[in-house]
């Protein structure tokens, strides 16, 4: 992280595809060209200065060199290419590549230095794998006597015997001419070269893999760090003493390790000469982490004296080392370096003056530069951090000089070859702060416009009312009112009920907002009442396609039939759902109801005049049309239909009967505007007079029109039949208690025989058998009862059955009476037929099926065996008293459901009901939007 | 690239690519040498070396404690120790010297938020009474899961084992470590390959102890490693003592780090704010001494201090993220808007960019009444943000609705912060007030209690639950609320005084 970027002011790609590691950077004024101040200097780097350039430039004045404005900056890359730069000016030309050349195998480093002994110049010793070569670099001028490009002549060259890995250069021994070079190889051989000659080798002790090496021109000794992470320093005179020899045993008693051969060097010699001088290190440092680098800060006062620092730059930690082996400084770095560059501060001016004023220990006039794995370049002096400034690239070697009267630009190279000179500027660097539409103009009117949307969809969305989208499934069902001429007996003949049958159309339309909608994977199911059924309940289709104007619909016939002639009609609306999904995936239902014809149910029949059960009902109208008319579809498909029709018109009275015989016959008094029903059985009566209802309102319908004054309706004004209700009630209520009972006789004597089987399967199997004693008398006795207690069950089950059906009818006349008495209106029966429902036979929730296992059935396993229809209307009335029929008007919603239990007898529930219909004749309103929110 | 170009040593590519963290490109070369010759140990070394560095994790910071560690934790000295000598217990109030819990708020631990996120700073470090409940719901946005087994070292492990085709590359249980406790430069690579790649801190105690005694107990590598084993096994006791030999052989600044760590884990801040001075008269240019000073301060809430601290970091280090987004937290916190949005300015230009940030660049904006900036900002938060700090961003700009009283935007805010996160406490106590304002009693209720539930330690929540059922006439649960009002914030005056209220209503009826 730094505030700052670092500027650039030259920069060039060297070569394409070649690879760059550290060291392969030198700034130097390698063909010794004379700036405008005169002077010339040899440095690698003006930190780098080797002690005797120090002493030999101290007298010329330092910052003269440091003003040489001739420096060039030499690269060299793995490929082999060397190549020299003179930037001039600001920004990169053609003629600022002094020299490119293909020295042909891999550079490994470069230094500068005077490693040649004839002439007092600066030569370039380069470090290939096998190779040491020192080069002399001569200018080819120009007619402008300007220097128009470079000359490399080389001065000599070692072949080396050992891969090398690292170099280091020095005026080692105290030397003052010229500097020498020390070479590492991969298996720990220095080798030190003066000028042409090779002086010696030497083995370094403890070693593994070569680590960055450095010279101390203070103490005259190399400083290397081991694979142990130790920094070590080896005098010159020590290590020109030892023996050559790799030491075999030497300085690691080591137990017999894995055979070390390091690198390629199988070669090392095997006949140990047991040396007496061993090579030692002068002292050696636990740094405790990798050293990427190692370089040294020499400095001198202005008395002249030479004091050196050793800068390591660890992994995590920049360590400064005084040359006698002591930590001076650490610093902790929160980044990961890449590279390390010593220099010297310019100590120019006002600065120049401040530091001679100060001790010697706090001047710290040399300065580090760290380039991390991050991309930023840090400034320190001493273990303070200096200057932070942020690079676009990653740098792995670092320089400094001063180029064309700039100062203090950093010469800096990546990986790739990227070559940067580089300034600390204190512009911020581009950071994607403003990343996002910064600068675009603001269109307040399309904000406007959105703000507007986003307030109208929350307003949808926390709106009570949902809209229903547009798109539906439109359902529309035509029902003809005669019998299938397929059904080719059109008279009763009680064997073949199943063959009246009644083919309904259902037309089924798409919706849609736009063209080209469509429904997909429609699902037709349709349900009907108890005995009818239609031949497919469900119907498959793959898509409905809708069109902008008349779609022709697709029809899907419904053939209905009565499949079981001994049973008056549960109800008479069938059910017809139909799931789609739209072409957004959305899954939608749509549903529609249309009533099962009569004439599948009932067929005229010859009046009778006695009846245990008599209905009258009023009527708001004065004149009634003839039940000939009224009925006559039914009629139509009767015996003797037509006699019974003029019957009918001078006797005003017609009988019905269902295909079981049950016969319900209608009196009409033509004057009084008074119908009567009667039927021997109570529940029977229920069809009949809901369909007169319906059909007496469609006929004043169709002809009074919908605005008749009073409008059409029925009364029933006689005390309600409730105590019939009741009987059926109990009927069907002890007719479960009795099932009940004996179910679970059933299961005691299942029991008992599990028992008696089990003991004697112990007789049996025992090794000594004793006598049965008359186990199996009693097996046979308890199999016996459980074949009666079963076929008891049985035709208890098919009476619990019939009272149902009979429950099931009293409680849908009575409803319908209900209806009548009060003047309620669709929705409030709805809600009133919801808690009292006729629904009988949907409670028994369980049955057995062939394996003796406890299966659900209808009910979905919601309630236990023990709770029925009993129960479940108690408790819905009891609801539907304290909600939409209590008395006062806050309702008490707080009250908590309770869990079902069976009842012991009915009273409470006849009470009940009792109160419903008292609360009704006090005109309480059933109104279904009151109970809306509670879920009724 | 080419791997090897040509004419170049294997080894010397290998190591150089591994100084590059080339680390994949280096265990290629490697593991292509051992295949050829398994016994060369430079290579070996190398390739230790890599697998280590790939998997290396800077340990000195402060880490999460997984559920084992906070619950089975019985390193605390003292059950009830006095307010500023344990982290279990903090500075409270005045004498803090910082912002009340009104102005800034706390975290689950009942310190002040920090102005930076570090592993450990939402939760306690050191010992805690925490319940099971509490150590297994974790804090941890985004999921439900608590930061398990011994902390983050087992995952790492685990995932470090799977990216090594053909089995792991150094079977340390088969080793016999006292052979390469005797080659020091391959011992050293192996001890970190076991504590890093392995992250077996049995095998590398065995190892480290070893070395320890061959070395002659002189070396501080050796016991800064034995150290760090320790710690990890959790035997903080005896990795306190190696990492003191340590320090006495040479005064390293990550042992001391190190030593520190185990101090916090000790509950022991005193002592380590100590061995923090020590090391800071010798080290006085290490800014990560005087951060850990810093941090102890906040932890034990002494805010004066820790701003000190903090200011002496920048004063050494003066691009230290951490020290400037602290010092901008608390001149934010302090009512100092301008102050916090310079700071926070200068995180912006040296390059972070993040949701927090933008965050709270817009919130000091909205605070020092730049209202023509905060929006911007917090749009750039909302466009930077990610499902974990998403709901925040939301929640400020709900604040910043509030604040210039746009109540609709502020309403509509929360709702997206609630439906980011379902756990966000802060936004279901504003949602509550500004329902409570609609004249929503039920929904605000519930708004409350909801959020009091999410997070115990906030107040509002309860006081503003406290402060509706005292209009509601409930005065039973308002009592009750308020008393946990003030056990979040003991010094919240409002509470108190409605609690006064409520005391006299019971004495008199």
């Amino acid at each position: 992280m730094s505030l700052f970027k670092a500027r650039e002011w030259w920069s060039h790609k060297c070569g394409t595809e070649e690879e760059f590691e550290s060291s392969c950077l030198c700034v130097a004024n390698i063909d010794l060209e004379a700036d405008e101040s005169g002077t010339c200097g040899a440095a690698d780097a003006f930190g780098n200065l080797r002690i005797h350039s120090w002493r030999k430039y101290l007298s010329k004045g330092k910052e003269a060199i440091l003003r040489s404005t001739s420096l060039k900056i030499i690269t060299g890359s793995l490929s082999g290419v060397l190549r020299i730069h003179k930037p001039t000016a600001n920004g990169y030309k053609v003629e600022d590549e002094l020299l490119e050349t293909n020295l042909g195998e891999p550079i490994l480093q470069i230094v500068v230095g005077n490693f040649v002994q004839q002439n007092d110049r600066p030569a370039l010793a380069v470090l290939f794998p096998r190779r040491l070569a020192v080069y002399t670099v001569n200018a080819v001028l120009a007619q402008s006597g300007n220097v128009s490009y470079l000359q490399l002549s080389m001065a000599h060259e070692h072949s080396l015997d050992r891969t090398a890995a690292n170099m280091t250069h020095g005026a080692f021994g105290g030397a003052t001419r010229f500097e020498s070079i020390a070479v590492q190889s991969m298996d720990g051989q220095i080798s030190f070269y003066e000028n042409e000659t090779l002086s010696f080798t030497r083995y370094l002790p403890n070693f593994l893999l070569p680590g960055p090496l450095a010279y101390d021109p203070v103490t005259d000794g190399i400083i290397t760090c081991n694979s142990a992470f130790e920094v070590e320093l080896f005098r010159y005179t020590v290590l020109a003493a030892a023996s050559g020899e790799k030491s075999k045993a030497g300085a690691t008693p080591a137990p017999p390790p894995p055979q070390i051969t390091s690198g390629d060097s199988s070669i090392s010699s095997e006949n140990t000469v047991t040396s007496e001088k061993r090579v030692t290190a002068d002292w050696s440092v636990t740094i405790g982490e990798t050293v990427l680098d190692v370089q040294m800060a020499v400095k001198a006062n202005v008395r002249g004296q030479v004091s050196s620092e050793i800068v390591v730059l660890g992994e995590h930690t920049l360590f400064i080392l005084s040359t006698t082996g002591e930590v001076k400084a650490q610093r902790k770095l929160d980044f990961i370096p890449n590279c390390l560059h010593v220099y010297s501060k310019l100590p120019s001016g006002y600065a120049a003056r401040q530091i001679r004023n100060q001790p010697a220990e706090h001047r710290h006039d040399q300065m580090f530069l760290v380039g991390t794995s991050t991309g930023s370049l840090m400034v320190y002096e001493g273990a303070k951090l200096r200057w932070g400034a942020r690079w676009d690239y990653v740098p792995v070697s670092l320089g400094v000089g001063n180029f064309s009267s700039v100062n203090g630009l950093v010469a800096s190279i990546d990986f790739e070859g990227n070559l940067s000179l580089t300034y600390m500027g204190t512009d911020p660097p581009l950071t994607n702060a403003g990343l996002m539409a910064e600068g675009k103009e603001l269109n307040y009117e399309d904000m406007d416009e959105e703000h507007r949307m986003l307030l109208a969809s929350i307003r949808d969305a926390t709106g009570s009312t949902r809209k229903e989208p547009n798109e539906r499934l439109n359902m529309r069902v035509q029902i003809p009112d005669r019998l299938d001429s397929a059904g080719t007996s059109s008279y009763y003949e009680p064997g073949d009920v199943s063959l009246r049958v009644v083919t309904a159309k259902l037309f089924v339309s798409y919706q849609g907002a736009g063209a080209g909608g469509s429904a997909e994977d429609v699902v037709i199911s349709i349900q009907t009442p108890a005995p009818f059924s239609v031949d497919e309940p469900t119907v498959r289709i793959s898509s409905v396609h809708g069109a902008d104007g008349a779609s022709t619909p697709v029809v899907v016939p419904i053939r209905i039939r009565c499949t079981d002639g001994r049973m008056v009609p549960t109800g008479s609306t069938v059910s017809v759902l139909a799931s789609f999904r739209t072409k957004f995936n959305e899954p939608r239902t749509s549903k529609c109801y249309f009533h099962v014809p009569l004439c599948l149910s009932m067929q005229a029949s010859d009046p009778s005049k006695d009846a245990t059960y008599k209905l009258t009902v009023d009527t708001t109208r004065q004149e009634l049309p003839s039940l000939a008319s009224l009925f006559e579809d039914v009629l139509a498909f009767s015996q003797h239909g037509h006699e019974l029709a003029s019957h009918q018109s001078s006797a005003g009275a017609l009988g019905l009967r269902y295909h079981n015989g049950m016969e319900v016959t209608i009196l009409v008094s033509r004057n009084a505007g008074r119908l009567r029903l009667q039927a021997n059985d109570f529940g029977s009566m229920w069809l009949v007079l809901e369909e007169l209802r319906r059909r007496l309102t469609n006929y004043f319908l169709g002809v009074e029109g919908a605005n008749s004054n009073p409008p059409f309706k029925m009364v029933y004004q006689e005390p309600l039949p409730l105590e019939d209700l009741y009987g059926l009630i109990d009927n069907h209520f002890y007719a479960r208690k009795d099932s009940l009972t004996l179910e679970k006789t059933l299961e005691e004597r299942a029991h008992q025989f599990r028992s008696i089987q089990k003991r004697l399967l112990v007789r049996f199997k025992d090794r000594n058998p004793s006598s049965l004693s008359h186990l199996d008398t009693l097996l046979e006795g308890s199999l016996n009862q459980i074949m009666g207690v079963s076929d008891e069950l049985v035709a208890q089950q098919q009476k619990e059955r019939y009272s149902a059906e009979a429950l099931c009818h009293g409680v849908r006349l009575t409803l319908e009476l209900i209806r009548l008495q009060f003047d309620l209106d669709d929705s409030a029966y709805e809600l009133l037929a919801s808690h009292i429902t006729p629904n009988v036979s949907s409670f028994k929730t369980e049955s057995y099926d062939d394996d003796g296992e406890l299966v659900a059935k209808d009910g979905g396993g919601l309630f236990s065996s023990d709770i029925g229809w009993e129960e479940i209307t108690d408790a819905s009335v009891t609801n539907l008293l304290r909600t939409a029929l209590s008395k006062n008007a806050g309702r008490d919603s707080s009250s908590i459901p309770q869990p079902l239990a069976p009842l012991a007898d009915t009273a409470k529930l006849k009470k009940h009901i009792n109160t419903v219909c008292d609360r009704l004749a006090k005109g309480v309103a059933l109104s279904s939007s009151q109970t809306r929110e509670d879920g009724a | 690239m080419v791997l090897v170009p040509d004419g170049l040593d294997k080894v010397w590519r290998a190591q150089r690519l591994l100084l590059r963290q080339r680390y994949d490109e280096c265990i290629e070369i490697c593991s292509a040498l051992l295949d050829k010759n398994p016994y060369d140990q430079a290579v070996w070394y190398l390739k230790c070396r890599a697998l280590t560095m790939k998997n290396y994790l800077d340990d000195t910071e402060i880490e999460d404690e997984g559920v084992a560690e906070v619950l089975l934790d019985d390193n605390a000295i003292a059950k009830l120790p006095r307010p500023g000598t344990s982290l279990a217990r903090p500075l409270t109030g005045a004498k803090s010297g910082g912002a009340s819990q009104g102005v800034r708020p706390v975290s689950s631990s009942g310190r002040p938020l920090t102005g930076f996120a570090r592993p450990g700073t939402m939760t306690r470090p050191g010992t805690q009474s925490t319940d099971v409940r509490g150590a297994f719901a974790g804090n941890r946005p985004g999921t439900s899961r608590p930061v398990t087994g011994s902390d983050r070292f087992v995952r790492l492990g685990t995932a470090s084992m799977l990216s090594e085709p053909g089995g792991p590359f150094i079977a340390v249980e088969k080793l016999d470590l006292r052979k390469y406790a005797a080659r020091p430069a391959l011992a050293r690579v192996l001890c970190d390959y076991v504590i890093y790649h392995d992250h077996n801190p049995k095998k590398s105690l065995e190892l480290c102890a070893i070395a320890t005694q061959l070395a002659e107990y002189k070396d501080w590598w050796w016991k800064a490693r034995l150290g760090k084993s320790y710690y990890q096994l959790g035997l903080l006791r005896e990795a306190e003592r190696q990492f003191q030999s340590a320090l006495k052989n040479s005064d390293m600044v990550s042992v001391t780090l190190e030593l520190c760590k185990c101090y916090v884990r000790l509950d022991q801040p005193n002592t380590c704010l100590d061995a923090y001075a020590r090391a800071g008269t010798n080290h006085p240019d290490e800014p990560q001494l005087e951060l850990g000073k810093a941090r102890i301060h906040d932890a034990v809430n002494d805010m004066a201090q820790s701003v000190t601290c903090y200011k002496r970091v920048l004063s050494i280090d003066s691009s230290n993220v951490e020290a400037i987004a602290c010092l901008g937290a608390h001149h934010f916190y302090t009512d100092q808007p301008e102050v916090a949005l310079r700071f926070f300015r200068r995180l912006l230009q040296m390059g972070v960019s993040s949701t927090e940030l933008w965050n709270n660049v817009g919130l000091s904006c909205f605070y020092a009444s730049q209202y023509d900036m905060c929006l911007s900002c917090m749009e750039k938060a909302l466009a930077l943000a990610n499902d974990e700090n998403m709901a925040d961003a939301w929640f400020n700009i709900g604040t910043i609705g509030i604040g210039i009283g746009d109540l609709g935007l502020a309403y509509q805010s929360l709702k997206i912060a609630v439906s980011i996160e379902a756990k966000h406490a802060e936004s279901f106590n504003n949602l509550g007030v500004l329902e409570l304002r609609k004249g929503n009693v039920d929904q605000a209720r519930a708004n409350f209690q909801t959020a009091a539930s999410l997070v115990p330690h906030l107040f509002e929540p309860f006081f503003n639950g406290a402060l509706l059922a005292f209009k509601l006439g409930d005065f039973q649960e308002s009592f009750e609320l308020c008393t946990k009002s003030l056990d979040a914030y003991e010094d919240h005056s409002d509470s108190h005084e409605l609690l006064k209220q409520l005391k006299q209503h019971f004495s008199t009826c």
